[in-house]
């Protein structure tokens, strides 16, 4: 495991941030990190890097304890992009770049820096103060800082903030390749159909405390209840059709217009259709809502409320 | 602009006032021009480059980009004040070297001269002084975690809490501002301070005013290790 919480918790004075969070980011996966704002995730990736020191419990980071002894080289290995990129505003990009790989102690860093540069499309402007950088700049920027030294962990706190659709499509897609690189990724991040997209893992924390997590299929699957299909027949036999699939064991409603929401042990949509079928009621529409990640979030964070 | 340079600028252009001052009216007493001109332009830039060196940190939230690089905070700590004392040095030195045979001709035109005795004595207390207020901006930048209110703090002390204290009875001859006045007394006699001496010879001055930088930046050093960073 490359990031682990064991039991962590921790308070800002009688805010509590976290509270007993346990779980762990394996090698080679792209982890994300939901939940809703101020539920504690950033919080988590502070402790996991050694600027916060947790109230109990305890955060190791490649198998070092998070302030403890082979911290050091952890980090080192470790590339972040937390809270926003933090640049200073008078250097430019490359500049940037470069202050970074001498505090990482990263010798002819050059060729490297000029290849991130292009990797996150900012080769053209790399002599350009990145005060003067819209937000998705710096972004890009940060991510390319985070890439420096090609680190075995990386650490990604909404990497796709400030970006156009166009830039958030990129960024998914360069975060996505990064295990072919030899990178484990953790991010976090609000955008959830970009999480599905892009994670194999995805731990879900609400409160401070762990909700859900595991692989993608499994987080997903865990909404329960099978699946639900939309069922559209004749508004005038609504009625002979809630008649003949409620005994079967599934949750029937009617939505108007002739819609059914069928939930239920359901396999494969025929079975509704031959069902209805055999009671001369035929079919009209029919497919299928799948759970997905938004849909399982929402029901595992009461909305996404805090 | 960069802070440092703003500094720099505003200490030249003293320099240069002043050194117009000495052409018109001639060096004064006790190099009092000097004093005026370059020392006390010097000391506050010494405060506010000790409060930029690491509160440009805190004003662009580089610190944890830094310790996510290296989270040795005593190595950060310790690195920023070797810089910061080293240049401080290095710009007293420069900035007396280049101004002492500016206003040596200056000087010249009234009949006045300066002794090299007395030039050597001013630079070296204009040093301790700088070395001081450089130490004091920085460790209350880190003490309050912030590059305005380190600055402000730091004057706050000198100009208001330093200056009250240090006209209280017994308690006046130990407030910082007076050790230091009692050291730099002790390397140039004919000086006036800002607050006045004490009964403190310039050793015990010495060993308050260490005393005061201790506490200051190890109190400092204290909420950078165990501070939060933001």
């Amino acid at each position: 495991m490359l990031a682990d919480f064991d039991g962590v918790s921790k308070s800002f004075g009688r805010n509590v941030a976290l509270k007993g969070l346990s779980f762990a980011v394996p090698e080679g996966s792209v982890c994300g990190l939901l939940g809703p704002n101020g539920s504690g995730k950033t919080t988590a990736i502070r402790l996991l890097l050694g600027l916060t020191r947790p109230d109990a419990g305890s955060t190791s980071l490649l198998g070092a304890p998070s302030g403890g002894r082979g911290f050091t080289t952890a980090i080192r290995q470790t590339g972040a992009l937390v809270e926003g990129p933090s640049l200073y505003s008078r250097a430019s990009a490359r500049q940037n770049m470069q202050i970074q790989a001498a505090a990482l102690r990263l010798h002819r860093a050059g060729p490297e820096i000029e290849d991130l540069l292009r990797l996150v499309g900012l080769a053209e402007r790399a002599g350009t103060s990145a005060g003067g950088f819209s937000m998705g700049m710096k972004q890009r920027l940060g991510l390319a800082i985070s890439l420096l030294g090609s680190p075995r962990l990386v650490i990604l706190d909404e990497p796709t903030n400030g970006l156009d659709p166009a830039g958030i499509v990129e960024i998914r897609e360069l975060i996505s390749r990064l295990p072919e690189r030899g990178m484990t990724v953790l991010v976090s991040s609000h955008l959830l159909s970009e999480v599905e997209l892009m994670c194999d893992r995805v731990t879900i924390i609400n409160r401070g405390g762990l909700v859900a997590d595991g692989t993608m299929a499994e987080v997903v699957g865990s909404s329960g209840g099978g699946s639900t299909w939309q069922v559209t027949v004749a508004e005038h036999e609504v009625p002979a059709a809630l008649t003949c699939l409620s005994p079967l064991g599934l949750a029937v409603e009617s939505r108007g217009g002739g819609l059914l929401s069928v939930s239920g042990p359901v396999s494969d949509g025929s079975q509704i259709s031959c069902v209805l079928a055999a009671e001369g009621i035929f079919v009209s529409g029919l497919s299928q809502d799948k759970p997905d990640l938004e849909r399982v979030f929402l029901s595992l964070t009461d909305g996404g409320q805090l | 602009m960069p802070t440092p340079l703003w500094c720099l600028i505003a200490v030249c252009v003293s320099a240069l006032l002043g050194l117009g001052a000495v052409w018109q009216w001639g060096l004064g007493s006790d190099l009092v021009a000097f004093d005026i001109a370059i020392g006390f332009p010097l000391e506050i830039a010494s405060v506010v480059f000790g409060a930029w060196i690491f509160g440009v940190e805190y004003g662009q939230n580089t610190q944890r980009r830094t310790l996510t690089a290296d989270p040795r905070r005593f190595r950060l700590f310790v690195s920023k004040f070797v810089v910061a004392l080293v240049l401080v040095t290095l710009v007293t030195v420069a900035i007396h070297l280049i101004a002492l045979p500016l206003y040596g001709i200056a000087a010249d035109r009234h009949g006045d001269s300066i002794a090299i005795a007395d030039y050597r004595e001013l630079v070296l207390s204009s040093l301790i002084s700088n070395l001081a207020y450089v130490i004091l901006g920085g460790a209350l930048v880190l003490i309050t975690a912030s590059m305005a209110g380190g600055v402000t703090a730091a004057l706050v002390f000198i100009f208001v809490v330093d200056s009250v204290l240090s006209a209280v009875p017994s308690v006046g001859d130990y407030t910082f501002g007076v050790a230091l006045n009692d050291v730099l007394a002790g390397i140039r006699p004919s000086a006036d301070g800002l607050f006045g001496g004490s009964v403190n010879s310039t050793v015990e001055a010495a060993g308050i005013l260490t005393a005061w930088l201790v506490a200051l930046a190890g109190l400092g050093w204290l909420r950078l290790w165990r501070g939060d960073v933001k």
